[in-house]
């Protein structure tokens, strides 16, 4: 059990280097960078407590995903895997626990630490026969794929929205806009195998072209409930909703061209500092967007040209 | 027609395709065996063009990959996917519309499924109907029979008999002997990056037996059952 663990943080150590860093300092800089996130969040929303266990609990259901389980159980006995389990699951919720703690929130901190136990008892199936319908099968995978996988999340936004609308906050309608942007730029997360770029009979430029249409075409759908309401009950402030959506769908063409620019391997820290960049300062996109096409141009013509 | 010339691959210092010459025609099946790790996977991966290599791979298309049907040993398929998205994606790459999924679904395949639930043979059998509602002129097909059943194999040996009567060019690679005897018209031996042996059609069984005396050999004494 104690070679497993120690394999585990060869693995993360090993992650980090392909990632371009050192990895202690990959360490140093995740703790910092999740104190950062922790802060912001509780000083920004009252919510955040609740966010702050959302975001827990997913991390520790991926745990519970039943292949890996099934390894584990068949490599390990049924005492020494249940041991496995809730230290995994402790050692993830630990942080959260913790900064829980410091803000007073006993409640949720119990709450969360009793969960991190009780679901290394679960696995969680991730081979259902139920089919997710999604109104994006024509032009797969990416929105196909990524919708089923967190349609939640627009159920959400959409609730969002309407409480904006229920309660007259003109921001947390926005706020759901902009959400909507955020999940579908993480269907971009995923990296394909170069069977799914190399099957396309097109040029790098006409690839991006597609891949682009598609997503602004698939965002707009997902967004439009939104943005018809916000428009309707909020005449006056429509030219903030053209705004973030031209910014929505900015990021979103970012998110592609970032993706490709360092495909087919997945995005390296000089990457994701570029695209922080870019998220955190909008108007960088102006020289962000085409140093990135730029670059994805010259990594796609090597598999499609 | 598709033809290698001093075709070489190496990883690092491994050398594994070594300057290889062969010609493959329109409307022939051609067989490649060897050992595993003989090189097969990488010289079918060079011709479609996944991996750099040395000399030329010379054919009739401007872009050989946009004519060529490629079959993995192990296809992948995206998580949430369904096996009718999975054809639709392969259409769209082509640009081919109007294709009736269902109609095309010859091994009986649950469509509405997500393909990463299917069994091994049930991913090969949907590559394998991927590749070729795209309507290609080559096809290569690595260890197209691998996990699949006895009456798909059947209907896989009917396909690449059909493909050859199409005027296609075919490129299968197997362990199981008998398949490639069935469906080729030469069979070539790839040992160590180079091709060794070619055998056509009246010497497959001369073949067949070379190769089971020299991979067999008195290897299995040495175990001492």
């Amino acid at each position: 059990m104690k070679f497993y663990f120690s394999l585990q943080f060869q693995m993360l150590k090993r992650n980090l280097i392909e990632f371009g860093v050192n990895p202690y300092l990959g360490f140093l800089i995740s703790l910092i960078a999740f104190v950062g996130f922790s802060f912001l969040l509780f000083f920004k929303t009252i919510y955040a407590p609740y966010i702050y266990l959302i975001i827990a609990l997913s991390l520790i259901v991926k745990f519970g995903e039943t292949r890996r389980n099934d390894f584990l159980k068949s490599s390990f006995s049924s005492k020494n895997y249940r041991l496995i389990r809730a230290i995994e699951n402790a050692t993830i919720t630990l942080p959260f626990v913790v900064f829980l703690g410091i803000k007073n929130q006993w409640i949720e901190a119990i709450f969360l630490f009793s969960a991190s136990i009780i679901f290394s008892l679960i696995n969680f199936k991730d081979r259902l026969n139920f089919t997710i319908p999604t109104p994006f099968s024509k032009r797969p995978f990416e929105f196909a794929v990524g919708f089923r996988r967190i349609y939640l999340v627009f159920f959400l936004a959409y609730f969002l929205n309407f409480m904006a609308i229920a309660v007259g906050n003109f921001s947390l309608g926005l706020f759901s806009i902009l959400a909507i942007f955020v999940a579908c730029m993480t269907f971009y997360g995923m990296i394909e195998t170069e069977f799914y770029v190399w099957i396309y009979a097109l040029t790098a430029r006409e690839f991006l072209l597609r891949k682009i249409r598609t997503a602004l075409l698939y965002s707009t759908i997902l967004i439009v409930p939104n943005v018809i309401s916000l428009i309707f009950f909020f005449p006056t402030e429509f030219h903030f909703v053209i705004i973030i959506m031209i910014l929505g769908y900015l990021y979103l063409i970012n998110m592609i061209l970032s993706k490709y620019s360092a495909y087919p391997e997945p995005m390296n820290l000089p990457h994701a500092i570029i695209f922080g960049i870019s998220v955190t300062i909008p108007p960088f996109l102006v020289f962000i967007i085409p140093f990135f096409l730029k670059k994805a141009l010259k990594n796609l013509k090597h598999t499609l040209e | 027609m598709i033809e290698l010339e001093k075709l070489s691959k190496a990883y690092g210092s491994k050398q594994v395709l070594n300057s290889i010459n062969l010609k493959f025609e329109r409307g022939h099946v051609y067989g490649i065996v060897g050992e595993n790790g003989a090189g097969k996977t990488t010289l079918f991966r060079c011709i479609a063009g996944f991996e750099d290599h040395f000399g030329k791979i010379l054919s009739d298309f401007v872009k050989l990959k946009n004519h060529l049907g490629f079959l993995p040993t192990d296809p992948f398929f995206f998580p949430k996917i369904t096996g009718e998205e999975y054809l639709r994606l392969m259409c769209n790459a082509r640009n081919i519309e109007d294709v009736e999924y269902e109609k095309v679904n010859i091994f009986d395949l649950p469509l509405n499924q997500y393909a990463a639930t299917y069994s091994t043979g049930m991913k090969k059998k949907l590559a394998l109907t991927g590749i070729l509602i795209q309507k290609n002129d080559l096809f290569i097909l690595d260890e197209p029979f691998n996990g699949v059943d006895i009456q798909s194999n059947m209907i896989i040996t009917g396909i690449i008999h059909k493909l050859k009567q199409l005027q296609k060019t075919v490129l299968i690679s197997s362990h199981i002997f008998s398949t490639l005897s069935d469906t080729c018209d030469e069979i070539h031996l790839l040992k160590n990056g180079e091709f060794v042996k070619k055998a056509e059609k009246n010497e497959f069984e001369q073949l067949d037996k070379e190769m089971k005396e020299f991979t067999i050999g008195n290897k299995i004494e040495l175990l001492n059952l």
